[in-house]
């Protein structure tokens, strides 16, 4: 459309030009918008799924933990034999990896003995041959992962009610199993 | 469409001229250039508002919570059992205090079986919930433990009459039989056991 005095003299034209031009550029716009929350949404689903992977995984580990035959009563279900587990904590961490570690999330395993009441806190490693056990001490750290490997990382804290025999006594007493797992 | 060859160039061109298109534009479709940019607009717009909604139905589905009812009703089983398991003196379970008491009979030298068992489920509850046992005076969870039909005994209670949660549903255990006698079972809040 070449005039006489310059590149376009069409005034129509130039205005439907620039409303096209216009449009577009809200099309942009409107297309960045929408890529905007749908890759937010996306990321966020993303760390959703991961995170129930983790608690399925969890869930999962829990029935196989108290099905374990290094650290399980013979007669009970749910239950742990406290001399097992101290046998199985004093292991090294590639035997026990084998069994426990995964490969979604890492997770630290502790029981805590909560019935009978404890009357001092700390690890039972090495003190089931007080007299005084097991009032003596509440925590077996069965896996723990490094503090490198989880550092920013928010820690979320699954608790799982279980039997503990203290082989000792010939007792049954009450702990729970908190696996701390790191999903983020 | 018909095409527009012979004397029907001459009708495109009058119907073109009549919708206030220009004269020489008479090779395209019976619409004017203004019209099809409207349509082009409106197609745009039918199209953002599809891709919109496939987002939004995509993104608005509720999340599975299947696996979580798994979990906390795993919890709830594995917290009669282990209840029942425990010692509540030498030698004797709470099990067996249950027993005890469906029989009517004694052990670990209580007078009041009914306010022994009471105190030690009331206990391991404490212990095992913590702080989350009470909250502004009421209890997520319930745990009764029912004597058996014809039997004198009173179903024994702890936590609320009438479980009511704030927030999610409640999740019951399976009720554990205990030697013919009773049953005992606990109910729980599921946003108690996450």
């Amino acid at each position: 459309m070449k005039g006489k005095k310059g590149f376009i003299h069409n005034k129509k034209g130039v205005i439907e030009m620039m409303e096209t031009f216009m449009i577009i550029f809200v099309i942009f716009i409107l297309m960045g918008i929408g890529m905007f929350f749908y890759f937010r949404a996306s990321v966020s689903e993303s760390k959703d799924v991961h995170r129930e992977v983790c608690l399925t995984q969890t869930t999962e580990l829990i029935s196989a933990i108290a099905k374990l035959t290094d650290i399980n009563c013979k007669d009970k279900h749910p239950c742990i034999d406290t001399a097992k587990l101290e046998a199985f904590a004093l292991k090294s961490p590639a035997e026990k990896s084998a069994v426990l570690e995964s490969t979604v999330c890492r997770k630290n395993i502790t029981i805590e003995q909560i019935y009978p009441a404890p009357d001092e806190k700390g690890s039972c490693v090495g003190k089931q041959a007080s007299p005084d056990f097991p009032k003596n001490c509440n925590t077996w750290q069965v896996f723990s992962v490094k503090a490198s490997d989880v550092k920013g990382k928010a820690g979320e804290a699954i608790a799982i009610p279980i039997t503990l025999y203290y082989p000792t006594k010939d007792e049954y007493g009450m702990g729970k199993m908190v696996i701390t797992v790191y999903t983020n | 469409m018909k095409r527009k060859t012979g004397k029907n160039i001459e009708k495109w061109r009058l119907f073109n001229k009549a919708q206030g298109g220009r004269r020489d534009c008479c090779l395209g479709p019976p619409f004017t250039k203004a019209q099809g940019g409207e349509m082009i607009g409106l197609l745009v717009i039918v199209i953002l508002m599809v891709v919109i909604f496939a987002v939004y139905i995509r993104f608005s589905s509720a999340p599975d919570s299947k696996g979580e009812e798994a979990r906390v009703s795993e919890a709830n089983n594995y917290l009669v059992s282990s209840m029942l398991n425990s010692n509540v003196c030498p030698g004797k379970s709470l099990e067996d205090a249950i027993k005890a008491w469906g029989n009517n009979d004694k052990v670990c030298q209580e007078g009041n079986m009914e306010q022994f068992i009471t105190q030690e489920a009331e206990t391991m509850l404490k212990a095992y919930f913590g702080a989350r046992y009470e909250k502004n005076g009421k209890h997520p969870f319930q745990l009764t433990i029912k004597p058996a039909e014809g039997s004198s005994n009173t179903e024994i209670t702890i936590g609320e009459k009438q479980l009511a949660c704030e927030t999610g549903g409640i999740m019951p255990s399976r009720a554990y039989s205990i030697g013919r006698v009773a049953s005992m079972q606990v109910k729980t809040c599921v946003s108690l056991q996450i």
